[in-house]
C-alpha cells in the first residue's frame, strides 16, 4: 500500500462519528409517512389521468352517445396530512392583545383598545365570548394573567412606554390599582400563585406584588435577574424562573410573603409551562419539547433530567397545557394540539392549524384555545377530536 | 450545577413504526456509522444527516421491493451514495472551491495533524464519483467488487477512478503541504 493510500485511511478515520442517541426516529419516521402519502396521491391523480385521458375517449367512441357511456368512478379521495380539525373563529371582539382564561366559572379577560379613543381596556367574557364587563387599563396594557376573576395587567418596558405598570382588576368588586416599574427595570412575566398575589419578573429581580388596603404592595423580593419566564406549580405552590442566563431556579414562597431558593439547575432549554407531576415543558431540541423532571436534579442523579421528549413539526413559540393534552403555537405560525395519547407516542399532532401566529394563548373551560395573533386578532380555536 | 442531557430518543417499535422491525433495528444499531459515511462523502455533518434521512425515507418507501430484508446494508450505503450525487448536482456551481475552506492549519500543528487535514481537503476537491470510491474503498474497507456494485459501475471503473482519485490527492497533499509550510515560515 502506498503512502497516499495510508494517509487517505487515516485521515477518513478522523471523520467524526455522531453519538447513538443522536438517531432521529420520529423524524424519519414522519417524513416516510409524508413520502407515503405524497405517493398515495400522486397515484390517485395518476390514476384519474388515465381515466380522463384514455378510458372515457374508448369508452365514448365505442358507439352510442358519449354521455350515456362515460363512466368515470369516483375522484381520488383528498389525503389528509394531520387529523381534521375544525378551523380557529374569532373570539369575542375579534381584536386583544393578551388573554387569559384560568377560570372555573368558564370566563376569559381581554387586554382591547377601547375604541377609536386611544385607551385601553380589560374585557371579561363568557365562554362564547359575550361581553361581561370592561375595566380601563394603562394605555402600555397588553399581557394579562388571571385567576378566577382577578387579573394582573401589564405591559411597556419598551420603545413606546419605556415604563413597565402593573395592574391588579379585581373583576369581581371592580377594584383597581396600578403600578409604575423604573424605566430601566421592564416586568418580563407574571405568574399567579394560588392567593392571586403576583410574582412579577422584572430585569432586576422577581418581586412578590399583592394588594393591601388600597395599594399594592412589595410582599417580598427574589434577587434572580432577567428572568425571561415564571411558571407556577398548582401542586406544592413553588414557582420555577428561567432565565436566558441559562439557569432555571425553583422558588418556595414562605409565609412572610418572601420566598427562598430551592433547586437551581444550568438549563439553556427554554421553559414554556408546568407539564403534570411537577414537571416543567422545556425546549430540549429546536423542534423537540421535552419535560424535565427537576426532582431528579434534587436528588443528585447523574442521569438525564428529561423524562420524555415529543417531536415537533416546527419550533415551539408557545406551550399552553390544556385538560388531556397540551397546545403548542410554533415560529412564523401555525397551531397543534397534543393529546395525552399523542403525547405518550411522540407524536405526530392529534390536530392542527396552519395559518394562525399566537402571540399569546390561554385555554377556557371547554379545553378551547383561546389566542391572540401578532396582528392583534382574537380566535377561538377547538380541535375535533 | 449540572447540565442536562437530552434523553436518547424513543425507537418506535409498534407495528408499521418506520417500515419494518428489520430495517429499524438496522438504522438504529447503524446510524452513527451511516452519518460517518455520508460526512467522509460531502464533508459536512449537518448535510450528511441531511443525507442519510433522505435515503433512508426512499429506502423505506420501497422497502416491499427490496428482497434481501435481513440485509438492508447494501441498500442504505447505496441510497446514501446516490443522494450524494444528487446533492453534489443540484448544487453544481454554488459549491464553492475548497482552496479556500476555513479551516486553517495553525504553525504549531503536528504534522500528522496537518497531513489529515490536507487530505481531507483535497478529498474534497474530487469530483463525487471519485470520492465516493476512495471513502468505499478506504474509509468502509470495501472491495473493488463491492464498490463497483455500491456506485453500480463496473470493476474496471472502480480501479481507474481510485487510481486517479489517488494522484489527484498526492499532487494536491504535495502542493498544500508546501504550502503549510511555506506560510509556517514566513
Amino acid at each position: 500500500m502506498s503512502a497516499i493510500e495510508d494517509l487517505l485511511r487515516d485521515a477518513l478515520q478522523d471523520t467524526p462519528t455522531p453519538d447513538a442517541s443522536s438517531y432521529p426516529g420520529t423524524v424519519i419516521r414522519q417524513r416516510v409517512h409524508r413520502a407515503r402519502q405524497r405517493m398515495a396521491v400522486v397515484s390517485g391523480v395518476a390514476a384519474a389521468a388515465v381515466i380522463a385521458a384514455v378510458v372515457v375517449p374508448l369508452v365514448s367512441l365505442n358507439g352510442g352517445p358519449a354521455t350515456s357511456k362515460v363512466q368515470v368512478g369516483q375522484s381520488p379521495r383528498p389525503h389528509h396530512s394531520a387529523a381534521p380539525t375544525a378551523q380557529a373563529a374569532p373570539f369575542a371582539g375579534g381584536t386583544g392583545y393578551g388573554v387569559s382564561c384560568v377560570d372555573l366559572r368558564g370566563r376569559c379577560v381581554y387586554v382591547t383598545d377601547r375604541g377609536n379613543t386611544g385607551q385601553r381596556q380589560l374585557v371579561e367574557t363568557n365562554l362564547r365570548g359575550r361581553q361581561l364587563g370592561h375595566w380601563p387599563v394603562p394605555m402600555s396594557a397588553q399581557f394579562v394573567n388571571s385567576r378566577n376573576g382577578v387579573a394582573w395587567v401589564w405591559g411597556g418596558g419598551d420603545g413606546a412606554y419605556p415604563q413597565s405598570q402593573l395592574t391588579f382588576v379585581d373583576t369581581n368588586n371592580g377594584q383597581t390599582f396600578t403600578r409604575t416599574q423604573p424605566a430601566n427595570d421592564p416586568i418580563t412575566d407574571v405568574a399567579l400563585d394560588q392567593s392571586s398575589s403576583a410574582w412579577v419578573a422584572t430585569a432586576s429581580a422577581i418581586v412578590h406584588v399583592g394588594v393591601q388596603g388600597n395599594a399594592l404592595v412589595t410582599l417580598g423580593t427574589v434577587p434572580i435577574r432577567s428572568t425571561d419566564r415564571i411558571v407556577v406549580d398548582q401542586n406544592n405552590g413553588h414557582l420555577w424562573a428561567w432565565s436566558h442566563r441559562d439557569t432555571l431556579t425553583e422558588i418556595m414562597p414562605t409565609a412572610s410573603g418572601g420566598a427562598r431558593t430551592g433547586t437551581t439547575i444550568g438549563s439553556s432549554r427554554q421553559l414554556f409551562a408546568m407539564a403534570d407531576n411537577g414537571r416543567l415543558w422545556v425546549r430540549n431540541r429546536p423542534r423537540q419539547l421535552a419535560q424535565l423532571d427537576p426532582t431528579t436534579e434534587s436528588a443528585g442523579a447523574p442521569g438525564p433530567l428529561t423524562t420524555g421528549v415529543l417531536d415537533l413539526p416546527g419550533k415551539p413559540e408557545l406551550v399552553t397545557p390544556a385538560s388531556g393534552g397540551i397546545y403548542v403555537g410554533f415560529f412564523g405560525g401555525g397551531l397543534a394540539y397534543y393529546s395525552s395519547a399523542a403525547i405518550a407516542a411522540d407524536g405526530p399532532p392529534t390536530a392542527r392549524l396552519s395559518s394562525p401566529h399566537a402571540e399569546v394563548m390561554s385555554v377556557a373551560l371547554d379545553n378551547a384555545a383561546i389566542f391572540s395573533t401578532y396582528g392583534a386578532q382574537l380566535e377561538r380555536w377547538k380541535p375535533s377530536r | 450545577m449540572t447540565e442536562l442531557i437530552a434523553a436518547p430518543e424513543r425507537l418506535p417499535r409498534r407495528k408499521g413504526a418506520i417500515v419494518d422491525r428489520r430495517l429499524d433495528d438496522y438504522v438504529h444499531g447503524q446510524w452513527p456509522a451511516l452519518v460517518r459515511y455520508a460526512t467522509a462523502l460531502c464533508g459536512d455533518a449537518s448535510e450528511a444527516e441531511e443525507i442519510v434521512q433522505a435515503a433512508l425515507v426512499r429506502v423505506a418507501v420501497r422497502w416491499p421491493f427490496v428482497r434481501d430484508k435481513d440485509h438492508p446494508d447494501g441498500y442504505v450505503r447505496r441510497a446514501i451514495v446516490h443522494g450524494f450525487f444528487n446533492s453534489r448536482r443540484r448544487i453544481r456551481g454554488r459549491e464553492t472551491s475548497m482552496a479556500d475552506v476555513p479551516e486553517q492549519l495553525s504553525p504549531d500543528s503536528t504534522a500528522g495533524v496537518a497531513d489529515h487535514v490536507a487530505v481531507r481537503r483535497a478529498l474534497l476537491t474530487l469530483p463525487p464519483r471519485q470520492r465516493a470510491v476512495l471513502v468505499l474503498r478506504y474509509l468502509e474497507d470495501r472491495s473493488e467488487h463491492e464498490t463497483a456494485d455500491l456506485l453500480g459501475c463496473s470493476v474496471g471503473t472502480v480501479k481507474s477512478q481510485t487510481s486517479k482519485g489517488l494522484a489527484k490527492l498526492r499532487e494536491a497533499v504535495g502542493l498544500t503541504l508546501d504550502d503549510a509550510v511555506d506560510g509556517g515560515n514566513r
